[in-house]
């Protein structure tokens, strides 16, 4: 290429810079757009010209993600074990055998009746039901296996007897049931699940404390991110920095725009995340019938509702926090 | 306005770089700050941009110690000083108009964006665009312009708030010598109204066509202080 040549390229270009100068000026002049899109913030001035900065955002979303799913999947958890907790509470049941094979279980027995008539007189029992021969082969299925006949084996009877709410005046006496119960056939097994209530107290207690230590997870991890993003930002937009300082910026201010920025990117890696991490929960509950099974996908209270956005807010403080010490941090050594 | 007495500033352990300077500069005045390359005038004028205190020694602007004031008055005392540079330091990814406002907005004004009808606020940047013969430019981003219009766009972000210091470093360092002319007569026509203005430049060409006092340094000592309109040299 001449030299002719060159300098008529570079006029070229210099047009079109202009040209796209002038097109931008007219439509500055021309667009009417909504007054909120008009105002320029300045905490963007800090990231929006760096592509590293831009996907800041990416690892808060994923972080939540994450949260979201372990969190809910806890409730939900604790919340079914709740239901379990308070049906084994007020429940409990009598295995009467019957000593002989192939029997049936809706067959005439005087001692299912002589139990049924303790039952009905004893205090803190409300009703008792005796369960069908399907229902107790389903129970005993999971512990003989499939292939197994159960009518040629000595299926027991099995009562279930639910419990009045415990109170002083009228509550249930067990190891007096068992001694009658003992007295008419020594082989009438009474199980009140107390052992079972104990585990699954304690097995609520786990998924609280997952819940707990994925969330304090959470807040580190985004505490971790913004302080790195905040700092990363003003490393890598020292310029601005610089214009900033010499408009007489105080370190407040320019904290403030720090501030702003990483609640701008924590805000919308929480909502991407989140909602996507929603949004897959529902969908792997629909598709494993989780739903179907055990009713709503989650129910939360007011309360719990509060507690929740209160947490976020906290999370949002201590994103807050962190971005300003590790801003003022940076002006200090900087300036 | 601006007294420097007996000032040394030293990086580190270093050697200094401004060795026992005094000065005062009159509110209002104009004057050249020459010297070789290292001679300390970058440093000088850091010094006079409250972009760091003095090592030693006494540095009073607008009345006030500079030592003696917190980081907040030092940044609401440099809202009253405008700083021009070589390489314009203007925010590349921001229009000219909002380059221009920034000091502005920094300030607390509640400027409206260029395309913005509602809001006051854009007659101040749009009439000092003009001012500088950028009218034409306000909506354009600083890459697209030429040397001499990045500069004069600077310079309008510098003296947007109505400076009453201004301090320019090599202004016309990246500009062709016809615009660094027109650029200081620029500034000329800023200290007549009012401005202090203080002008770093080792060009030979503009400290003769130009006739105001001259400082200048050598290893970091004010060797001399030339005064072409009387020709005295102390």
């Amino acid at each position: 290429m001449t030299e002719d040549e060159q300098q008529s390229e570079n006029r070229r270009h210099q047009e079109a810079r202009n040209q796209r100068a002038k097109r931008r000026i007219a439509q500055s002049q021309t667009t009417d757009r909504p007054q909120a899109r008009r105002r320029p913030r300045l905490s963007l001035l800090l990231w929006q010209a760096d592509e590293t900065l831009k996907r800041q955002w990416w690892p808060v979303a994923l972080v939540s993600f994450l949260a979201i799913i372990i969190i809910l999947a806890a409730i939900r958890t604790s919340e079914q074990l709740h239901i379990a907790r308070s049906q084994i509470k007020s429940e409990l049941t009598i295995q009467i055998p019957t000593g002989e094979t192939g029997i049936r279980i809706d067959a005439n027995s005087p001692l299912l009746d002589q139990v049924q008539e303790i039952l009905r007189t004893t205090d803190g029992i409300k009703q008792t039901r005796l369960l069908s021969f399907s229902e107790v082969q389903d129970i005993l299925r999971p512990w003989v296996g499939e292939s197994v006949d159960l009518t040629g084996l000595p299926v027991p009877y099995i009562i279930a007897a639910k419990r009045v709410p415990t109170n002083a005046s009228n509550s249930l006496d067990i190891l007096a049931l068992k001694g009658q119960l003992s007295a008419l056939n020594p082989g009438i097994v009474v199980d009140d699940h107390r052992a079972t209530l104990s585990e699954i107290n304690r097995v609520i207690r786990l998924c609280l404390l997952a819940t707990a230590a994925a969330y304090v997870l959470m807040i580190a991890i985004m505490l971790a991110i913004s302080f790195s993003a905040a700092s990363t930002a003003m490393h890598l937009q020292k310029s601005v920095l610089d214009v900033l300082f010499l408009a007489g910026a105080s370190d407040g201010y320019i904290a403030g725009q720090v501030v702003g920025f990483a609640i701008d990117f924590t805000s919308r890696g929480m909502l991407v995340g989140g909602g996507l991490g929603i949004v897959s929960y529902v969908s792997a509950m629909h598709i494993f019938g989780f739903i179907a099974v055990a009713g709503p996908w989650l129910s939360l209270s007011v309360v719990q509702l509060l507690a929740i956005a209160g947490l976020v807010a906290i999370v949002v403080m201590m994103i807050a926090f962190a971005s300003h010490s590790a801003a003022i941090r940076h002006l200090e050594r900087l300036y | 306005m601006i007294t420097l007495n007996r000032i040394s500033l030293r990086y580190g352990t270093a050697q200094p770089i401004l060795k026992d300077v005094c000065h005062q500069f009159d509110a209002g005045s104009f004057h050249f700050l020459t010297g070789a390359s290292g001679a300390g005038k970058t440093s000088l004028l850091k010094l006079l941009y409250l972009g760091m205190r003095p090592t030693s020694g006494e540095l009073t602007i607008f009345d006030r110690a500079v030592n003696e004031q917190s980081r907040q008055c030092l940044a609401e005392m440099r809202q009253k000083i405008g700083v021009v540079f070589q390489d314009f330091r203007l925010i590349d990814h921001l229009t000219v108009y909002d380059n221009v406002a920034l000091p502005l907005r920094v300030a607390g004004s509640k400027i409206p964006a260029l395309n913005s009808r509602a809001g006051k606020g854009h007659e101040k940047v749009i009439e000092l665009l003009k001012w500088v013969g950028l009218g034409e430019h306000m909506g354009a981003l600083p890459p697209t312009l030429s040397g001499g219009q990045q500069q004069r766009v600077a310079i309008a972000r510098a003296i947007i708030n109505r400076p009453a210091l201004l301090l320019a470093d090599e202004p016309t360092g990246n500009v062709d010598d016809e615009m660094g002319f027109r650029l200081l007569r620029l500034l000329e026509e800023l200290n007549r109204l009012g401005t202090t203005v203080v002008v770093a430049t080792h060009s030979k060409m503009i400290l003769d066509a130009f006739q105001y006092p001259t400082l200048m340094l050598d290893d970091g000592n004010l060797v001399t202080t030339l005064n072409p309109a009387t020709g005295e040299q102390s």
